[in-house]
């Protein structure tokens, strides 16, 4: 919809509103009529990107008198060329649960009330004004970008505390820190067209046929164009990827380190690591006493040296994968004539080592040259619709500003409180609090957080370990939970105060991919009852404190923190949900947030190119005929116009300020838990195909919900027998932290080896995460969800 | 990923059809050999009888070629006639295993959860196994099968005393309907495609042989079905107006 577009609907809102009063009939609310005007006799048809992974597909969304009646995939889409996932088909279902949540909700005793939105709105502004200091804000990576943008200006500028993290530390924080530790700038190199290129793809404990459909199908659907593709599955268990690999290495939990350095160690020790490539644009890491994210300079000879010990029999002994697969990755690794891709998830993100494990892989990458050119690619890819487009790029952290920016950089901090038309030193310089302190800390009597706004996430079912972390809070009359969401959750349940939202085609968004892919789409339907945005729900949260004299909440000049004027510079009254929509609050907010993107090169264009894309890939720069051209492989002259003239490869953030990566060397080190005599298994959890995260969309799709019902525990066929434990039989799962019990699955799914055992998340009746660990990465302080030590007891005698 | 120079690309060429050329004399020379040595008889009668000439389209309205069930030409007649319960029936089976109109299917029978390719054992050509029809792939290009079609029912077994859980299905989406035929100009005129026809492109898997009637196609003599049948731009997401 363009502006033309939206003033003739408004048109048609007031006719049809003027008509309707004049029938006698209540007016309609503003847009909604419009809305469903538009719908008219058939089916409209508009583009959105799919509300669930991190893929970005894109889907076009059927609209009939209000509602979502189809959904197909996006032709014109370059991700998914027209092809989605059984989630994505199933999309837009997720908007009709019986039980969305329509009206605030306040906790009196042990229920849950409905109050008025002037009410709650008013309670959260009492819980700031009360203790500002104590309040935070806990988001996601589903938040829109102009909701993340939102947020992060109302606590760093605003509540001026800094203490707003998010769901996405739980998920690719590492990531994160290896992007930084490695090229001094976040975000990958390549995007997925590289995935149309590869000779060899490598999957690092990651299984996209399930996690990333759509991408794996990319790679697998060239074989059936006669194209030859080794799929090498490096994984702790066999999945549905294995079953398309020409090889399965399956190497003990934690050992990947041993893996990379192994593949290392025989590029050096055959002579065929990139000599070019690397005294060009490489420089050699490791970790420094105290350890930092940017450790010290060695040199090659004390990177070759503190190699020496990983032959592959060693990385045998270490990893269990024979020595002979390690070679085999050796030579892929050397040949240079093969373009080889990378494919990790949360294998290597959620890990105490995931910095290291991160930065290992970048870094064989670097030294063979497998880099640069188009199918040759170290690629993370992340969970979350918007984890890179609001966590990574808008910076939701506790230590981020918008555009890469960190709160610990005095400059930093000043382009921010100019853009924001704040006073110089309105912006604190100590980071707040990461999600796991965050949480354990609402959870410790009388310490410094004391409320706690949950946004497009749930908690209570996806941090790990919580009895220590939640329940806690929930007995302490101090502490005040606020949850915005759109159906009752895990979280919900134990919240004081709880706001229903509106999502996905019910109200104007952005997200941004894997693939640093910036999207775009215009709200279609009404959000159900008195749900409403989660942008306005802080917009008018800030507005009711900015009424009261809060002064965090004007700018400069007395003017609102979130001023925003309509085409005659009048401001427009957003905090009124009346008036949300009389302007595009996103298209204002981008615009702005868009001013932060130069600094690091992540340039995006403006709003109305992304209304006309199915996404646009950053950095997105003017051309000299006004055009906006998209930049596919960073780093690399033939195609990013940041690489300085002469060079083939330049990192133009590089840590060491001389356009060169670094290749970290960092040692394999044992976990902080595994197996012994009384918790002997590896327990592992993750996600299914079926469903999203902790299944507060996708169990309420009936297509989904009857093909995957409910929560499993894998069991390898061996053990099941050793314990007399049945197909199907319940048992108990338990850890030092806490005991869940689960049917059994065996040969399900997955087939884990020996010893492991696998459990998904998803099911809120059966949350692994009462029991799994919070031990985390000491960088990037996410969490390993992906091993722990545990034992199963049968239940029956 | 080495690309061939030009020159070499050429040679290959020449090369490559000559072979191709020889195989064309050797392949003409056999065939008019007669029949092998040691052939059956009958196949050798079979060979020596007549064929049936060609006719014209013309001619076939005149004179019906004579019906051969279940395939019957109705060229003579117009549209088959609608048996509407029959439609209501297939349309119903359709609709109980989608969605919405367009969706993926859900698989109506248990299968291995880890598989890969195996459902091509019955799907790629199209096979009924114990009156239960598998069609044929209408998109074998894609072979991630169990990337969009999931199990109808839970395949796992256990978990029965579990508390229900999120409420499923109440789930109030009410999908898009199937049309039940596409518009057609005037009474006779060939149906246009009232579907998308993206991973749909083999238009037999449905109408063809293994089809559900009245999906099948009345004249499966005819091979170009979209020199006919024209699919929709707006569907098929080729229309200019698209936003």
């Amino acid at each position: 919809m363009d502006r033309r577009d939206f003033l003739k609907w408004s048109a048609m809102a007031a006719a049809t509103g003027a008509a309707a009063r004049a029938a006698g009939a209540p007016p309609p609310e503003g847009l909604d009529a419009a809305l469903a005007a538009r719908a008219g006799d058939g089916v409209t048809w508009d583009k959105a990107p799919c509300r669930f992974c991190g893929t970005g597909c894109h889907v076009q969304v059927g609209v009939k008198d209000g509602k979502v009646v189809a959904i197909a995939g996006d032709r014109k889409a370059e991700v998914n060329k027209g092809l989605l996932c059984v989630k994505g088909y199933h999309v837009g279902l997720a908007l009709y649960g019986p039980d969305r949540l329509t009206t605030p909700l306040l906790r009196r005793g042990d229920r849950q009330v409905p109050i008025s939105w002037e009410e709650a709105i008013g309670i959260i502004a009492d819980r700031v004004e009360r203790d500002p200091k104590g309040f935070a804000m806990y988001g996601s990576g589903q938040w829109t970008i102009p909701e993340g943008y939102a947020a992060q200006k109302f606590v760093k500028a605003g509540l001026r505390n800094n203490q707003i993290d998010p769901n996405a530390r739980l998920c690719m924080a590492s990531a994160v820190t290896g992007f930084l530790a490695v090229y001094g700038v976040d975000e990958p190199a390549g995007c997925y067209d590289d995935l149309d290129h590869c000779d060899v793809l490598i999957l690092w404990g990651n299984n996209p046929a399930e996690m990333h459909p759509v991408l794996f199908s990319r790679v697998v659907d060239r074989r059936s164009r006669g194209e030859q593709i080794r799929i090498i599955d490096i994984g702790t268990r066999r999945t549905r990827s294995t079953a398309h690999a020409q090889h399965f290495l399956q190497f003990r939990p934690h050992s990947d380190l041993a893996i990379a350095n192994g593949i290392a160690h025989l590029l050096l020790k055959n002579g065929t690591w990139d000599r070019d490539f690397v005294e060009k644009n490489c420089a050699f890491r490791a970790d420094s006493d105290p350890p930092t994210l940017d450790g010290k300079a060695i040199t090659f000879d004390e990177y070759a040296r503190s190699l020496e010990a990983y032959t592959p029999e060693h990385v045998e002994r270490l990893s269990g994968v024979p020595a002979a697969d390690i070679r085999l990755l050796g030579d892929l690794f050397g040949d240079r004539r093969l373009r080889i891709t990378s494919l990790w998830c949360m294998g290597m993100n959620q890990h105490t080592r995931g910095t290291a494990i991160n930065s290992l892989v970048h870094g064989i990458h670097l030294l063979s040259g497998h880099f640069g050119r188009p199918g040759d690619a170290p690629t993370s890819l992340t969970g979350q619709p918007s984890a890179c487009g609001t966590v990574r790029e808008v910076g939701t952290l506790a230590h981020g500003l918008p555009g890469g920016g960190v709160v610990t950089n005095e400059a930093h901090r000043r382009q921010a409180e100019e853009i924001w038309n704040v006073e110089a030193g309105r912006i604190h310089g100590k980071p707040g609090h990461h999600t796991v302190e965050m949480w354990k800390r609402f959870s410790t009597p009388g310490s410094d957080i004391n409320t706690i706004w949950v946004q497009v996430t749930n908690p209570a079912q996806s941090l790990p370990n919580r009895p220590a972390l939640v329940d806690p809070s929930r007995r302490d009359p101090d502490k005040f939970l606020i949850v915005s969401d759109v159906y009752p959750t895990e979280t919900t349940r134990i919240a004081d105060l709880v706001l229903p939202s509106a999502m996905w085609v019910e109200k104007n968004g952005m997200f941004g991919n894997s693939e640093r892919r910036t999207q775009q789409w215009f709200r279609m339907v009404p959000p159900p009852g008195r749900a409403r945005d989660d942008c306005w729900q802080t917009i008018a949260v800030a507005h009711e404190l900015f009424r009261r004299g809060f002064p965090g909440m004007r700018d400069k000049d007395g003017r609102f923190l979130f001023h925003v004027t309509d085409d005659r510079g009048r401001e427009v009254p957003i905090w009124d949900w009346k008036h949300y929509y009389d302007v595009n609050v996103d298209r204002a907010l981008f615009e702005e947030y868009r001013k932060f993107t130069r600094a690091k090169h992540k340039d995006l264009a403006p709003y109305d190119e992304y209304a006309k894309a199915r996404g646009l890939r950053w950095p997105v720069v003017q051309q000299p005929d006004g055009t906006w051209r998209e930049t596919k492989f960073r780093f690399a002259a033939f195609d990013d116009p940041y690489v300085s003239k002469g060079r083939d490869i330049e990192f133009y953030h590089s840590t060491t300020k001389d356009g060169r990566a670094q290749i970290w060397f960092r040692p394999y080190e044992d976990p902080p838990e595994k197996p012994d005599d009384e918790f002997p298994f590896w327990l592992c959890t993750g996600r299914v195909i079926e469903h999203w995260h902790t299944g507060t969309m996708t169990m309420r799709v009936p297509q989904l919900r009857r093909a995957m019902p409910q929560a499993y525990l894998e069991m390898n066929r061996e053990d099941a027998r050793r314990l007399g434990v049945s197909d199907g039989e319940t048992v108990r799962v338990e850890t030092r932290r806490g005991a869940v019990d689960l049917p059994v699955w065996i040969d399900g799914r997955g087939q884990p080896p020996p010893g492991s055992l696998f459990v998904p998340f998803f099911d809120e009746r059966l949350v692994i995460n009462q029991v799994t660990l919070e031990a985390h990465d000491p960088f990037s302080k996410q969490p390993d969800y992906k091993k722990c030590a545990a034992r199963v007891r049968r239940l029956k005698a | 990923m080495a690309t061939s120079k030009p020159s070499a690309r050429a040679a290959l060429v020449v090369a490559l059809s000559v072979v191709v050329g020889v195989a064309l004399i050797g392949f003409t020379v056999g065939t008019r050999a007669g029949p092998p040595p040691g052939a059956p008889r009958a196949a050798a009668a079979a060979a020596a009888a007549p064929a049936s000439a060609a006719r014209s389209y013309a001619e076939m309205r005149a004179a019906p070629p004579p019906a051969v069930e279940p395939w019957s030409g109705r060229l003579n007649q117009g549209p088959p006639p609608a048996d509407d319960t029959t439609l209501a029936a297939t349309l119903a089976a359709r609709a109980s295993r989608r969605a919405y109109d367009g969706a993926p299917p859900t698989i109506p029978h248990p299968v291995r959860q880890s598989a890969a390719a195996e459902c091509l054992a019955c799907h790629r050509d199209g096979a009924t196994i114990r009156g239960h029809v598998a069609r044929p792939l209408s998109h074998p290009e894609y072979s991630s099968c169990v990337q969009c079609h999931v199990e109808g029912d839970g395949p796992m077994p256990g978990g029965e005393g579990l508390p229900p859980g999120p409420p499923a299905d109440a789930n109030t989406f009410a999908g898009l309907p199937a049309p039940p035929s596409g518009p057609r100009a005037w009474s006779i005129a060939p149906p246009q495609i009232p579907h998308r026809t993206h991973m749909r492109e083999q238009c037999l898997s449905c109408h063809g042989p293994y089809g559900a009637s009245p999906m099948r196609s009345s004249h499966p003599e005819r091979q170009n079905c979209q020199q006919c049948h024209a699919p929709s731009a707006a569907l098929d997401q080729r229309a200019e107006v698209l936003p």
